[in-house]
């Protein structure tokens, strides 16, 4: 999300995310947080 | 306020610019836990703003080129804060057994999960998205210190991480370490009032 991974680390992610199920939670909750702080951002400013 | 003001560039006067101060405040308050260092903060870019309106060239709509202004009112606060406030020290509410016990509550010794994140509701639907943003605005809040100043940089003035590393002269390590602290205290925040109310 912030910063661009080698192939070989985003194999290593995609790798450990396919077997933990927690942390792709943890992941989309993360994305989830991000969105919804950027549309409070955008909605201050209107 | 109304949108066409926002939407439109056009020429701005003296007169408009305390209708922006509502938005700017809404804005600075998202980020800055003082309610008094917020208003300085908007007051600063209102005057910034008076200053430079010759420079306002209408490319950008107005409330834009105010925000931006702000922002900048922004950094340079977080910037004086981040040099009182030293990465080894604990800030208000930022205190140190509540990181360790976060941690320890979050991850086994073995690094992995103690407690694995539960799924949350969907805020689909209008009404929930409301709730859950209500939620996240009253936990954003509660991001104290470094970490939260890394937060706001990233995910409400949208800084790339290499700008927020050095406006607050962090290393990259520094960084991801803020970062993490933050998500995982905003989602722990987000969670107490969102999944447990509703589970």
């Amino acid at each position: 999300m912030d910063t661009r991974l080698t192939v070989g680390e985003r194999v290593r992610v995609r790798l450990h995310l396919a077997i933990c199920s927690a942390c792709r939670r943890f992941a989309r909750q993360v994305r989830q947080l991000r969105a919804a702080t950027r549309e409070l951002a955008r909605r201050a400013i209107q | 306020m109304s949108q066409s003001r926002l939407s439109h560039p056009a020429t701005l006067t003296a007169e408009d610019l305390p209708a922006f101060r509502p938005a700017l405040l809404r804005y600075a308050r998202l980020q800055i836990r003082e309610t008094a260092v917020a208003e300085d903060l908007v007051q600063n870019t209102l005057v910034a703003a008076l200053q430079s309106l010759g420079s306002f060239r209408g490319e950008a709509a107005p409330a834009t080129w105010l925000i931006g202004i702000l922002k900048r009112q922004i950094i340079d606060h977080y910037r004086r804060m981040s040099r009182e406030t030293p990465l080894s020290a604990a800030g208000p509410g930022d205190a140190a057994e509540n990181e360790a016990d976060l941690l320890d509550r979050l991850f086994a010794r073995d690094g992995h999960w103690a407690t694995p994140p539960v799924a949350w509701t969907d805020p689909e639907g209008s009404l929930r998205q409301e709730e859950f943003l209500a939620v996240l605005e009253a936990c954003l809040k509660g991001l104290a210190g470094q970490a939260g100043r890394v937060f706001a940089l990233r995910e409400i003035m949208e800084l790339e991480p290499d700008d927020i590393c050095k406006d607050l002269g962090l290393s990259k390590s520094n960084y991801w370490v803020l970062m993490h602290r933050a998500r995982l205290r905003l989602r722990q925040c987000v969670e107490r009032s969102w999944v447990v109310e509703r589970s």
